[in-house]
């Protein structure tokens, strides 16, 4: 029996996978950006990784870095929280679902014994998450480079 | 493209900058496996706690981004819990860049030292790189999957060849019998999605009336050549 022979790479199969959206004021300014701008080197680092990370895994509730939804008014707009830790400290990033497989970040943040820092990084995601709604604030697309 | 040259050039100078950029890498990278081979393996922390002699808290900081520091004892540990093997490795920059942005804890997947086979059962691992495929569906042009099940023979058992052709992931030398050549003419191009393989039948979209075996694959570097016909 003959056989007619090829070789053909098979691409793995790719999971859909989330992409992410600062939010951002009428003016343009992004103040999630510059907020992760103002941490340190391995802060930034981690961020990044974590989105990384996040983008590539399906379930939400799979992520290393869920910490969930939060409670009184933010949930009302369904605010949820990764965190991560870098240089001793805990670092939270609130956001919150938009669409298919789209996060909105919305603000971030310290944490210690259940204190926030700045103190009003929770009223602060809530008004943005308002703000959206209202159709007063706007999105960007956040992009999470390979390069680095 | 400008925050790329900065990081680049703090990392040439600077062996802090160097230290906090593969630790944010490890942050991210080390819990995510743990997370991802437990998830895979149905355990819960507690489980996985309970076989590494570890609290399900410690787990659960483990599987934290940054939350734990990991020492290689510990990785020890849990990785003889999981039944998988270590390697620490020295790499380059772009080498760990590599491996971050190709990871997925969706993907990974290493397998338990039984079922292992190039290590518990070398000459196993051999028979379970012949394997048959058999489909019963068409390409399905729209998902880029091919649909059917998995024919295996020699002394591989189900368990082995799904092992084995799971693990290589891609890269396959597809043999087409002159069966295949007669019912297609088209060639066999598409997305093979190994990790959801199994000798069961597929629903596939295109599901049609069962076709006698039409190809068979064989793992990258298999030198035994095949018979056609054998099912």
């Amino acid at each position: 029996m003959t056989h007619k022979k090829k070789v053909i790479q098979f691409p793995q199969s790719k999971p859909p996978t989330w992409t992410f959206e600062d939010f951002v004021y009428p003016n343009g300014s992004n103040p999630v950006e510059a907020w992760r701008d103002e941490q340190s080197g391995e802060a930034q680092g981690t961020f990044e990784s974590v989105l990384k990370d996040m983008r590539k895994i399906d379930d939400h509730l799979n992520w290393g870095a869920w910490r969930g939804y939060l409670h009184g008014e933010a949930k009302k707009h369904k605010i949820w929280e990764v965190g991560f830790k870098a240089d001793g400290r805990q670092y939270r990033v609130f956001g919150i679902f938009a669409g298919t497989k789209v996060i909105i970040l919305l603000a971030g943040c310290y944490h210690k014994n259940k204190v926030y820092t700045p103190p009003d990084a929770i009223p602060t995601a809530i008004k943005r998450a308002r703000a959206l709604k209202e159709g007063t604030g706007k999105t960007h697309a956040r992009q999470i480079s390979t390069d680095f | 493209m400008r925050d790329r040259s900065a990081l680049i050039s703090k990392l040439l100078s600077s062996r802090k900058s160097r230290e906090s950029y593969i630790r944010s890498k490890l942050n991210v990278l080390l819990p995510s496996q743990i997370r991802g081979l437990r998830l895979r393996r149905a355990l819960k922390q507690e489980e996985l706690g309970r076989e590494a002699e570890m609290k399900q808290s410690r787990i659960s900081a483990m599987e934290r981004p940054g939350e734990t520091q990991f020492n290689i004892e510990t990785l020890i540990r849990v990785a003889a819990a999981l039944r998988v093997g270590l390697k620490v490795e020295f790499v380059s920059f772009s080498e760990m860049l590599e491996w971050e942005n190709t990871f997925s804890q969706d993907a990974f997947d290493v397998p338990k030292i039984e079922d292992d086979i190039a290590f518990v059962r070398p000459q196993g691992a051999i028979a379970a790189t012949q394997i048959w495929f058999e489909t019963r569906t068409a390409l399905d042009p729209l998902a880029g999957a091919l649909a059917g099940r998995i024919v295996w023979f020699n002394s591989a058992t189900e368990d082995e060849a799904v092992q084995a052709l799971a693990r290589k992931g891609k890269g396959y030398e597809v043999e087409q019998l002159p069966s295949f050549a007669q019912q297609r003419s088209t060639p066999y191009f598409g997305t093979v999605r190994t990790e959801k393989w199994r000798t069961q039948d597929y629903a596939g979209p295109v599901a049609q009336a069962e076709t006698p075996p039409i190809g068979a694959i064989v793992l990258s570097g298999l030198s035994t050549p095949l018979s056609g016909g054998q099912n």
